[in-house]
Parts: C-alpha cells; structure tokens; sequence
C-alpha cells in the first residue's frame, strides 16, 4: 500500500473506530501508532542517506494488515 | 503549527469570535485548533522532503497534512452544500472538510481562489433558495501568513493579509461568521529552490 493513500485510509479508520466507540480497542491502537510512529519511522533513515525501500515495504504492508483486520471486523 | 490568535476586532467577522464560544461550536472547535497545532513541523519537513521534492513550494506537504488530521477527527470529505441539482449538472459547491457544523477549506494558490472560496464558505452558511443538504454555522478558511507564504516559497499570492482584507470589503456581502485561520511562519527552517526541471526540485533545510 502507498504511503500517502494508507495515511489517509488509516486516519479515516481512527475516525470511524472513535465513532463506534471502539477508541481503547486493540486495533484502535494499533492504528494510531501506524499513523504517530510507525509511518514516519523511515524518515530519519532517510535523512541520513539510507536505502530505506524495504522498510516503506514493511510500513505499508503493516497499513494494509490493519485495513484488512478493520475490514473483517465489519 | 501555530496561527494568528486571538482573533482581533480588526477581523472579527460578523462576531465570529463569539461563535467559536457557542455550546454546539465550541468541542469542534476545540479538536479543530488541537489538530493544527498538534501538526509538527519536523513532521512537514521530511514529508515535503521525502515525498513531495519534485515540487517549488511546500503547500503540497502542508494541505495534505492538515487533510489527514482532519480525517483522523472524523471530519467529512468534499460534501454537497445544496440538494438541488445546480444548472450545468455539476457540484459546484462543495465544501473542502465538514467537521460538525464547521465547514473548512484552505487557500494556498492563487488570490481569486481564496475568494472563491470564502463565498463558498458563506454559501455554505447562509440559507437561499437551494435546499441545504449540509448547512455549517460556522467557516474556517486555512491560509498562509505572508511570511511563511514567502519562507515555503507558495508562489500563488494568497495569503492571510489579503483573506483579511477582502473579508473587509465582501462584509456586506459575506453576512457568516468566518475565520481566517493564517498559519505562521514558525522561523525555523528555509527552503532552496533548485530550479524548473531539476530533481530534486527543492529542499527544506532546517535552521539550527
């Protein structure tokens, strides 16, 4: 999954988790760490000139596993 | 991400100053300036840097920032103001964000879109002869002051200055409390533009 469209698709999920009430769920969670942490945890890598291509794998592999567990929960 | 506050006699549009007090304004109002200030600037720097360097100006990184923080707060995407079908069949009048009764657009690019875009958010408030599908109380317009306008090199003219100024002048028009929300230049870093063509196109480099 891209980077910026999983930002988007995972604060919309935050917002309607926080909707339902669900807002101390697991999932919950693991999503707002998604967006606060782990999506900007290549940037520093970044910044000092690595090769960081396997870890924007990871980061939007981690989006979409959230999407997934979001969209079974349904 | 700080902004002008507080809200001056100068602009206190039809009072809005006392609206964003008002019970069913106020918790909105309250998660809206949480989320901008809780934008961090390290944050746009290395998002503008790392995925939007092709790019002369950082208005990119800014908007969609703003965009996902207002998504995170529940708010609605690019909704219909009016029910009716308008004439040419096409939905003119959208506003940007709804979040409750607060309807947010931003300005960065050129001076006739800022006042576009403060109708808009007038229309949005101010019943007509269209059915109101999503009728806001309230409008907040998102826009650069002059001098991060210049620091994060926004080549379109809009900024807060002008927003205020023409507010002025369509005040017997625009007849809504609506807030220019103009972000400051927070001093921190510049930006060097590397030219049409060249890649990356710009840098932001942050001041120690």
């Amino acid at each position: 999954m891209k980077l910026k469209e999983a930002r988007k698709k995972i604060a919309s999920i935050v917002a309607s988790l926080r909707e339902q009430n669900k807002s101390e769920s697991e999932l919950y969670e693991k999503a707002k760490h998604w967006i606060d942490v782990e999506s900007k945890s290549h940037w520093d890598k970044l910044n000092l000139g690595e090769d960081v291509s396997e870890l924007v794998k990871i980061i939007g592999t981690s989006a979409a596993e959230i999407v997934w567990e979001y969209n079974v929960m349904k | 991400m700080n902004f002008i506050w507080p809200i001056d006699d100068q602009w206190n549009h039809c009072n809005v100053r006392s609206v964003l007090q008002r019970p069913d304004i106020e918790p909105y109002w309250t998660e809206l300036y949480q989320a901008i200030n809780g934008i961090q600037w390290d944050d746009l720097i290395n998002l503008h840097n790392h995925e939007h360097n092709h790019r002369m100006s950082m208005s990119v990184a800014i908007s969609e920032r703003i965009d996902n923080q207002l998504t995170e707060l529940g708010a609605k995407d690019n909704v219909s103001i009016f029910s009716d079908k308008l004439v040419d069949g096409k939905d003119r009048y959208r506003i940007w964000k709804k979040l409750g009764p607060i309807a947010i657009d931003y300005a960065f690019g050129h001076p006739d879109g800022l006042r576009w875009k403060l109708n808009r958010l007038a229309s949005s408030i101010i019943p007509n002869r269209h059915s109101m599908e999503n009728q806001c109380q309230l409008g907040v317009l998102i826009v650069a002051t002059e001098s991060l306008r210049k620091t994060a090199k926004f080549d379109a003219k809009a900024n807060w200055e002008t927003a205020i100024e023409d507010l002025n002048i369509m005040a017997a028009q625009l007849q809504a409390p609506i807030f220019i929300m103009g972000l400051k230049n927070p001093e921190t870093f510049t930006m060097i533009d590397y030219g049409k063509g060249k890649k990356p196109r710009s840098y932001v480099k942050k001041l120690v």
